[in-house]
C-alpha cells in the first residue's frame, strides 16, 4: 500500500516551478517572429478573424489583387469571403465590394439583383460610386433598402439594416465567427448535447474524458479488479454457506430467512449499479480516446486542411513563440490539465456538459472555476503579448 | 463476456470518432478560436458551449427522469482542480479530448500536451494519498 515515496514531494514543487518559469521564457521569443513576411499576413488574418472589419477589408483587397511581397496570391473566393465579413459589419467600401463581386461574378455566382442590394446598402452608408451606380441604373425604387436581403453563401445575416450597427448586424458580426471554417454555434451545440445525451443512454455511464484518461493510466487496477472479483466468486459460496450457518445459530432460522428476503433485494439492485458503472473495460476508454484522435483526423482531411504542422498556429507564436520553450509550456499545460481534472473531479465534459446540464454543484461550481481561471489568463496573456 | 467487451469496443469507438470529428469541425480545437472564446472576442464557442448545456438539460430531463446518475459533489478539490485545468486550457488550448483531436489534425506539438496530461492524470492519486487525502465523494480516487 505505500505508493509513495518521499520523492513524490517533488512533483507538485516541480509543477509549480514549471508554472512560475515557463511563459516568461517563451514570452521572451516573441519579438523575433515579426521578421518573417508571412508572418506579417498571418498579422492581418488574424486581425481579420477576430472581427476586425477594416482589416477584413485590407485582406480581401490583398487577395482579389494579390501582393507578391507578402507571397499573398489572387484568390477571387476569398478576397469575395473576406469583402463579405466586412460589409455584413456595416463596411460601406466593402459593400461596395461584395456588390462589384456579385454583378461581375467574381469568386462568386454572378447575380446583378443581389449585387444592387448590396450598391443600396453602400450608397445609404454614403458610398459615391454605388449612389452612382444606384441612381444611374435608375433602380432605386425596385428594391427597398429596408428588409433587403441579398443572398449570401451559408449566411442569413444580411438583413441589417443600412445604418448599419444595430443589433442585428452587431449580433451577426459576432455570431458568424468562422462560420465558413466551422459549424454555427447552434449546429454545434445541438451535436455536443446530442452526444452527451447518447452516450449516457448507450454506455449508462456520463460522458468525462478526463475519466478515460484515468482509466488508461491506471489499467492495472482493471487487472487487480478482475483477479480479486474471480477470487471472491471462488469463494463466494463457500463463504456464505459459513455465515449463513453462523446467522441461523445466533438468531434463529425463521428470522435469517426474513432478512435474507430483504437484503436480496437490496444486494441485487446494487449490483446492477455498479455493474453499469464498471462494465467498460479500460481497454475500451483507449479505444475512446485513440478513436477522438482519428476523429480529428478525418475532420482534417475531409476539410482539406490536414497538415503536419510544428506549431499550433500563429496565435499561439503570438503568446509562446516556436520551439523548445513553447513545448516545455505545453506539457506543463498538459500537466495542469491531467492534474486540474483529476482534482477537481472532471473536465469540460464531465462537469461542464454532463455535469452542468443536471445541475450538480460541484460541477457548476468546477465549470465556474475553470472557466474563470481560463478566461483570465487568456486576458493575461493577451496583456503581456 | 466477450461480446460485451467487443460493444463497447464499437461503441466507445463510435462516440470517440463522432466527438473528435464534432470538436474538430466546431473549433474547440483550434487555439486562436479557443482563445477568442476566453477574451469573449467571438462568442460562437461560447454560444456552442452553452447551447449544448441547454439541450443537455432537457434531453436528460426527459430521459433520465427517476433514474439514478453519478453524483458531482462538491468537494475540497472542486474549485483548486478546476483553477488548475482552467490554467492548462488557456495555455495549451485543449481540454483533456482536444489534445487528441488537435494531434489528429497534423498538429505535432499536442504530443507534448498529451504527455503532460498523461502525467497530470498519473501523478493526481499518489499526490491526492500523500497531501490532501478528503473525500472526494466518489470512490475510485
Amino acid at each position: 500500500m505505500n505508493l509513495i515515496k518521499p520523492r513524490a514531494s517533488l512533483f507538485p514543487a516541480l509543477i509549480i516551478l514549471l508554472t512560475l518559469v515557463a511563459p516568461p521564457l517563451a514570452l521572451g521569443e516573441d519579438e523575433s517572429l515579426i521578421k518573417d513576411k508571412s508572418e506579417a499576413l498571418s498579422w492581418w488574418i488574424e486581425s481579420a478573424e477576430t472581427g476586425n472589419a477594416n482589416a477584413q477589408y485590407t485582406l480581401a483587397q490583398m487577395y482579389a489583387s494579390g501582393v507578391n511581397g507578402l507571397g499573398v496570391s489572387q484568390d477571387k473566393r476569398a478576397a469575395f469571403s473576406w469583402f463579405l465579413k466586412a460589409a455584413v459589419q456595416g463596411h460601406a467600401k466593402a459593400q461596395y465590394e461584395v456588390g462589384q463581386s456579385y454583378e461581375y461574378g467574381l469568386g462568386v455566382k454572378q447575380d446583378k439583383d443581389v449585387a444592387k442590394t448590396w450598391y443600396q446598402q453602400a450608397a445609404a452608408l454614403g458610398h459615391s460610386e454605388a449612389q452612382e451606380i444606384i441612381s444611374g441604373t435608375g433602380q432605386k425604387t425596385v428594391v427597398p433598402v429596408t428588409g433587403a436581403s441579398p443572398a449570401s453563401p451559408k449566411k442569413e445575416t444580411s438583413k441589417s439594416e443600412p445604418g448599419s450597427f444595430d443589433i442585428t448586424s452587431l449580433l451577426a458580426a459576432v455570431t458568424i465567427g468562422n462560420s465558413d471554417r466551422f459549424w454555427s454555434w447552434w449546429a454545434g451545440g445541438a451535436m455536443l448535447a446530442f452526444l452527451t445525451i447518447s452516450f449516457w443512454m448507450a454506455m449508462g455511464n456520463t460522458l468525462g474524458v478526463s475519466s478515460s484518461w484515468d482509466r488508461l493510466v491506471r489499467w492495472r487496477d482493471d487487472q487487480q479488479m478482475a483477479k480479486a472479483e474471480a477470487r471472491m466468486a471462488k469463494n463466494r459460496a463457500a463463504t456464505q454457506d459459513a455465515m449463513l450457518a453462523a446467522a441461523i445459530e445466533e438468531f434463529g432460522e425463521e428470522y435469517v430467512k426474513q432478512m435474507m428476503q430483504t437484503e436480496n433485494k437490496a444486494a441485487s439492485a446494487k449490483q446492477a449499479k455498479r455493474a453499469s458503472f464498471t462494465k467498460v473495460p479500460w481497454t475500451a476508454h483507449l479505444t475512446f480516446l485513440a478513436m477522438t484522435l482519428v476523429g480529428g483526423l478525418v475532420a482534417a482531411v475531409t476539410a482539406g486542411d490536414f497538415q503536419i504542422q510544428f506549431s499550433l498556429g500563429s496565435e499561439y507564436e503570438r503568446f509562446f513563440g516556436f520551439g523548445t520553450q513553447s513545448w516545455i509550456l505545453l506539457i506543463t499545460g498538459g500537466t495542469l490539465i491531467g492534474f486540474g481534472t483529476r482534482m477537481g473531479g472532471g473536465c469540460s465534459s464531465g462537469h461542464g456538459l454532463s455535469g452542468c446540464s443536471r445541475l450538480q454543484v460541484g460541477s457548476l461550481v468546477g465549470t465556474g472555476a475553470f472557466f474563470g481561471s481560463a478566461i483570465a489568463v487568456s486576458f493575461i496573456l493577451e496583456a503581456l503579448a | 463476456m466477450s461480446t460485451s467487451t467487443t460493444t463497447s469496443h464499437i461503441k466507445m469507438g463510435l462516440f470517440g470518432l463522432t466527438m473528435g470529428y464534432a470538436l474538430s469541425r466546431i473549433g474547440f480545437s483550434d487555439f486562436g478560436e479557443v482563445h477568442r472564446l476566453f477574451t469573449f472576442a467571438d462568442l460562437r464557442l461560447l454560444l456552442t458551449f452553452g447551447s449544448a448545456v441547454m439541450l443537455s438539460m432537457v434531453g436528460f430531463a426527459i430521459f433520465a427522469r427517476g433514474k439514478k446518475l453519478p453524483k458531482k459533489p462538491l468537494h475540497k478539490g472542486t474549485v483548486a482542480g478546476g483553477i488548475l485545468f482552467g490554467t492548462g486550457w488557456a495555455i495549451t488550448g485543449a481540454c483533456p479530448s482536444i489534445a487528441l483531436v488537435q494531434l489528429g489534425q497534423g498538429y505535432l506539438p499536442a504530443i507534448f500536451t498529451i504527455f503532460g496530461i498523461l502525467f497530470g492524470v498519473w501523478v493526481y492519486p499518489k499526490v491526492h494519498a500523500r497531501f490532501f487525502g478528503w473525500d472526494t465523494g466518489a470512490c475510485n480516487v
